[in-house]
């Protein structure tokens, strides 16, 4: 069971350091697992290709999701993990630097927990990763097997 | 395509014959490039119908200074018929020309708009790793760094600070127009009052007498007609500051709203560069990164508007616009 890993989509290798050195910077020392597009946060969440035989059933914590990506876009990976049925119930936050509204209510609307908007300033960039880790490995209850 | 309606069918009949598009018809139901009539009564009644605002209309063989007076009207002789075959076509041509001028600057606009929108959005990421970094330096490296590097970092984390304020305001202006508008009735002197009570709020030692006429209304876009007039009324409220007992009047004088106030004032040899984006006329004293008259001054031109100031250093400023 590794039910502390955090699994960051991200394909800016700077957003990607940024986000680590903000969850260290909150003490917040999960295993972080960085997919660098859709299609390896999709393999690695449904076990397939590099992480075929990957016990599907063992849920990251949480999914820090990013909408732009290579390959799979980050709603499409959202609606695919909504779609099956092991990770239906997967906590999925988008972190995103997208300021248009539209990108929030698709965001929703394909089953987003909820939706961060990267804050240029790295104070509040912490500050925001901090309450994100509050609520979601703190504080929330996941089904520890989604069925 | 030209719409006849009541025509003479004889004139009908030559026109068709000389290739031109005529559409007949009894009533302005389809739209046209360009009406014409004959018939006086006819050209009065397609004139009075707002939907019918941009196209044109010929009236054929009368003259008439009470239809010359309205916009878009032309009055061109049925005879000879050579010329006025020659001068409906001249007008089709000059229509089509500026229509085509239209849509390809329609076309630019939007596009200059994604372009905006596309460099302000993909330049954040960089500029949201320039911050990060060095605010990590700064608060992690500082005693590792001299003085002289601290202050080098210091001014590279306050100009990362002001070019992502610059590109936020810069999708702001691109985001501005990209919604459908929605026109509704407004009672624009409760809005006014309504913005002025929420800056109070947000300044409460300020002291501002803020005096709005009643009655002013208008039919637009209330997301547009709110954020023109908070920028208005912003930039009044920020330039009275340094008077002991400010004063904001918004009222109606003749055709023109008018927004006046007793602050600073400044120099008219600036006015041109008001509501350009990033313009300022007033130093650091002020607080502002030079974009609420930029958005106005947008907002006005969609609208069909436009906007102009009168002002004299310490002596406040006025800015007086219309509407269509």
């Amino acid at each position: 069971m590794s039910q502390n890993v955090i699994l960051l989509v991200e394909d800016n290798p700077d957003d990607e350091e940024l986000t680590i050195r903000a969850l260290k910077k909150n003490n917040i020392g999960n295993t972080v697992v960085v997919a660098r597009d859709g299609e390896a946060a999709l393999n690695y969440l449904l076990g397939q290709g590099p992480y075929a035989g990957r016990d599907v059933l063992d849920l990251p914590q949480v999914v820090l999701l990013d909408l732009n990506l290579p390959k799979v876009n980050g709603l499409e990976v959202l609606r695919r993990v909504r779609a099956d049925e092991r990770t239906r119930l997967l906590p999925v936050v988008v972190l995103t630097s997208s300021r248009e509204d539209e990108d929030m209510i698709k965001s929703y609307s394909s089953g987003a927990n909820s939706y961060v908007r990267k804050p240029v300033d790295f104070a509040q960039f912490t500050e925001a990763v901090r309450t994100l880790g509050l609520f979601w490995l703190l504080l929330n209850e996941v089904p520890r097997r989604s069925y | 395509m030209i719409l006849a309606i009541h025509v003479p069918t004889a004139i009908l009949e030559l026109l068709e014959g000389e290739g031109l598009p005529i559409v007949r018809a009894a009533s302005a139901d389809t739209p046209a490039d360009l009406m014409i009539t004959a018939s006086l009564e006819t050209l009065l009644q397609l004139r009075g119908r707002a939907e019918l605002d941009t196209t044109p209309i010929a009236l054929l063989g009368a003259f008439d200074p009470q239809a010359a007076a309205r916009p878009l009207v032309e009055m061109i002789p049925v005879h000879p018929a050579e010329e006025l075959v020659w001068r409906l076509r001249k007008s089709l041509n000059s229509i089509l020309a500026v229509r085509h001028l239209q849509e390809q600057l329609k076309v630019a606009t939007q596009e200059l708009d994604s372009l905006i929108y596309a460099v302000s959005h993909d330049v954040r990421a960089p500029v949201r790793a320039i911050a990060g970094f060095s605010e990590i330096l700064q608060s992690e490296h500082a005693l590792g760094l001299n003085q002289d590097a601290r202050h080098c970092l210091e001014r590279v984390c306050s100009s990362t600070a002001r070019l992502s304020a610059m590109l936020e305001d810069l999708l702001s202006l691109s985001r501005l127009l990209r919604h459908e508008q929605k026109l509704q009735e407004i009672d624009v002197s409760g809005l006014v009052r309504q913005i002025a009570e929420s800056f109070q709020a947000q300044e409460p030692d300020r002291q501002v007498e803020v005096t709005v006429q009643d009655g002013l209304a208008w039919r637009a876009d209330l997301r547009l007609t709110r954020i023109l007039w908070e920028n208005l009324l912003s930039n009044a409220w920020k330039f009275t500051a340094p008077q002991a007992q400010a004063r904001i009047w918004v009222e109606m004088q003749g055709s023109e709203y008018v927004v006046r106030d007793n602050g600073v004032g400044f120099d008219m040899r600036y006015a041109d560069r008001l509501f350009t984006p990033f313009q300022r006329m007033h130093g650091a004293e002020f607080p502002g990164r030079g974009v609420g008259l930029a958005m106005v001054g947008r907002i006005l031109s969609s609208l069909g508007g436009s906007i102009r100031a009168e002002a004299s250093p310490a002596q406040g400023a006025s800015f007086f616009f219309s509407l269509p």
